[in-house]
């Protein structure tokens, strides 16, 4: 037997009307302006994993937790959170599933962190005994142990981002939602985000993690699998590792003084590839060196046929590097090649 | 229960946490007593006549109508103030978003301003009675069943606002107009009595009308249930009246913030 999987999403579609300017309602009355923010979303989440959903702004992710914490409602379709439908059973998806608010105005600001915490504690049914023993082990998970009887407006950015999370952990909740959890952190603390999510969250607590992030770090780091949505639909999904690898052989990069050499453009074009960015090298003599950005064909037969034929022009090079992509060029990837596929399955 | 219980202490703490707007509050309601009881006492001869069947004292009139429109006001004005700033802050979207059935989390968003409300209602008639005014001490109970009604028949008006603000973003003047109404024809500065006849029958569908009339008769002249019975009946009327209809336009305005998407926008 197939274990429940803690998120089922079939065929979501949601849709939202947009305001209007005064002008438009009068001299258009019974016209409506409609935003697709998820369109036919498919998506499975096992227990225990960490899923990513990437996407521009826009792109629908936060619609689509917002459905899985009950704060929305779907148009059509379904989603089950640990098979209890978010529209017909939202008192049962609750006591499973904590939305991490990523709101810091959201916490009482003129209380210590443990007060923050035993509202909560309150509210998700613990009585006064069993708070206090979860309050102290929540802020020892979220490293906040010793300032826990500080003020929470004494807190820097990335306290109050483990608040947040800490208030969505008292509840011992089977699945959390983390809708950009760095955004607010300088690149130090993001990291040690990070870490205290990959040990504390997943791996000691054994949590369902969906998490929405433009971040390629936390994606490579954090995510077992991820998804990519644009304009509210599922473009691609699956494991982190096979996503990030078919894209990420596409890309090099070369440094060369002779970025303006006739053959450059030439050579790259018979490698079947193309230039995507020539950006100047900042080089101690003044001389103009430059870092080229290549598209080329997936397999590592492209990159010596490259190379073979740059060396054949004698196109001076000092290093040639795979790179890895940013998850702007993946994304944008991601929808070109499913443009393409459209394409093809038109023709 | 414990959710309201922990939602009340948490705004008691936030309000003590500014300790001057404490002692400010306090201090309002001296700078109140005073110039109320100065001009009550010039007015006692003008008014006394309206207000034979209402205690017949002008300064326990006014004081009791002052003390009710106080926790009234806040109990049309916390819920709506609470959702609205909720909403801002995140906060609603982070309450709603837990196991806690939403009857208890509204009565533990606005608990704490109610008390608060309801603690200088009475500071206001222990004032009252320390400058030697007489209450009847015998009816303080019914008078505090009356008052609960009168709180339970305006809470309510907060709860459509509230229901606007879900819906619209904003309520309006909808709370503003509803106190000025009650405070205009519900016989809070002078008896519903004097009011002009062409608008004598608008006071008939204010519910503050009959409560603060029964709550003085009771509180201030001492008459028993019987001789009230009348005005608790239509009271207790607008209140389950107003309780259904509201809390069935809370529920759709809900449902529709949460197809809109608009529980967390500003």
């Amino acid at each position: 037997m197939t274990a429940q999987p803690a998120v089922q999403v079939r065929s979501l579609g949601k849709q939202f009307r947009l305001q209007r300017s005064w002008k438009d309602l009068v001299l258009r009355p019974r016209h409506r302006d409609i935003r697709v923010a998820l369109s036919d979303v498919d998506l499975e989440v096992a227990r225990g994993e960490f899923f990513g959903v990437l996407g521009e702004n826009g792109a629908g992710k936060t619609t689509l937790f917002k459905i899985l914490a009950t704060l929305v409602r779907p148009d059509s379709g379904s989603a089950l959170v640990g098979g209890f439908d978010v529209s017909e059973e939202p008192e049962q998806v609750r006591r499973l599933l904590v939305p991490v608010i990523p709101a810091e105005r959201s916490l009482y600001w003129r209380l210590s962190a443990e007060e923050n915490l035993r509202l909560y504690a309150s509210l998700y049914g613990l009585g006064h005994e069993d708070a206090t023993r979860r309050i102290s082990e929540v802020l020892e998970i979220i490293g906040l142990e010793d300032v826990g009887r500080k003020q929470v407006g004494l807190f820097s950015s990335g306290m109050k981002q483990r608040l947040l999370i800490g208030r969505a952990l008292l509840g011992r909740p089977a699945i959390l939602l983390l809708d950009e959890p760095t955004r607010s952190l300088d690149p130090l603390s993001a990291r040690a985000f990070r870490t205290f999510l990959k040990k504390q969250i997943g791996a000691a607590q054994q949590t369902t993690v969906l998490l929405a992030t433009h971040d390629h770090e936390e994606v490579t780091e954090l995510c077992d699998r991820v998804a990519v949505l644009d304009q509210g639909r599922v473009l691609a999904s699956g494991t982190t590792e096979a996503l990030l690898s078919s894209s990420r052989s596409r890309v090099c990069s070369i440094w060369t003084p002779d970025s303006r050499h006739p053959g450059l453009q030439l050579c790259v074009e018979r490698a079947g590839g193309r230039i995507l960015a020539v950006d100047p090298v900042p080089v101690a003599d003044g001389s103009e060196w430059c870092r080229v950005r290549i598209e080329i064909a997936a397999d590592e037969a492209g990159s010596a046929e490259l190379l073979a034929a740059l060396t054949k022009a004698s196109i001076s090079i000092s290093r040639f590097t795979r790179d890895d992509l940013s998850l702007a060029d993946l994304i944008e990837r991601v929808k070109a090649d499913h443009l393409e596929g459209q394409r093809k399955k038109s023709a | 229960m414990r959710s309201i219980i922990a939602l009340i202490r948490v705004s008691w703490l936030t309000h003590t946490s500014y300790r001057m707007n404490v002692v400010f509050s306090i201090l309002a309601l001296g700078a109140l007593f005073v110039p109320v009881y100065l001009v009550s006492r010039a007015l006692q001869p003008v008014v006394a006549e309206s207000i034979a069947d209402e205690g017949a004292v002008y300064f326990g009139f006014l004081i009791t109508g002052m003390a009710v429109m106080q926790m009234i006001g806040v109990s049309m004005r916390g819920l709506p103030n609470s959702v609205s700033s909720g909403i801002s802050s995140g906060t609603l979207e982070a309450l709603f978003a837990t196991p806690t059935p939403l009857p208890q989390l509204l009565a533990g968003m606005v608990g704490y301003g109610l008390l608060w409300a309801i603690l200088r209602g009475l500071l206001l008639l222990l004032g009252f009675a320390i400058v030697g005014g007489t209450l009847a001490v015998q009816s303080i109970p019914l008078a505090g069943v009356i008052l609960v009604l009168l709180v339970l028949a305006h809470f309510p008006i907060g709860i459509i606002a509230a229901s606007m603000i879900l819906i619209f973003r904003t309520a309006g003047p909808f709370v503003a107009g509803v106190m000025a109404a009650s405070s205009l024809l519900g016989g809070v500065y002078y008896s519903t009595s004097v009011i002009p006849d062409v608008v004598q029958p608008l006071a008939a569908f204010v519910p503050l009308t009959y409560g603060l009339r029964a709550f003085r008769r009771t509180l201030l002249s001492g008459e028993p249930l019987s001789v009230v019975a009348g005005d608790v009946t239509v009271l207790a009327g607008f209140t389950i009246v107003l309780l259904v209809v509201s809390l069935l336009l809370f529920g759709w305005s809900l449902r529709y913030a949460q197809r809109a998407g608009s529980l967390a926008q500003y």
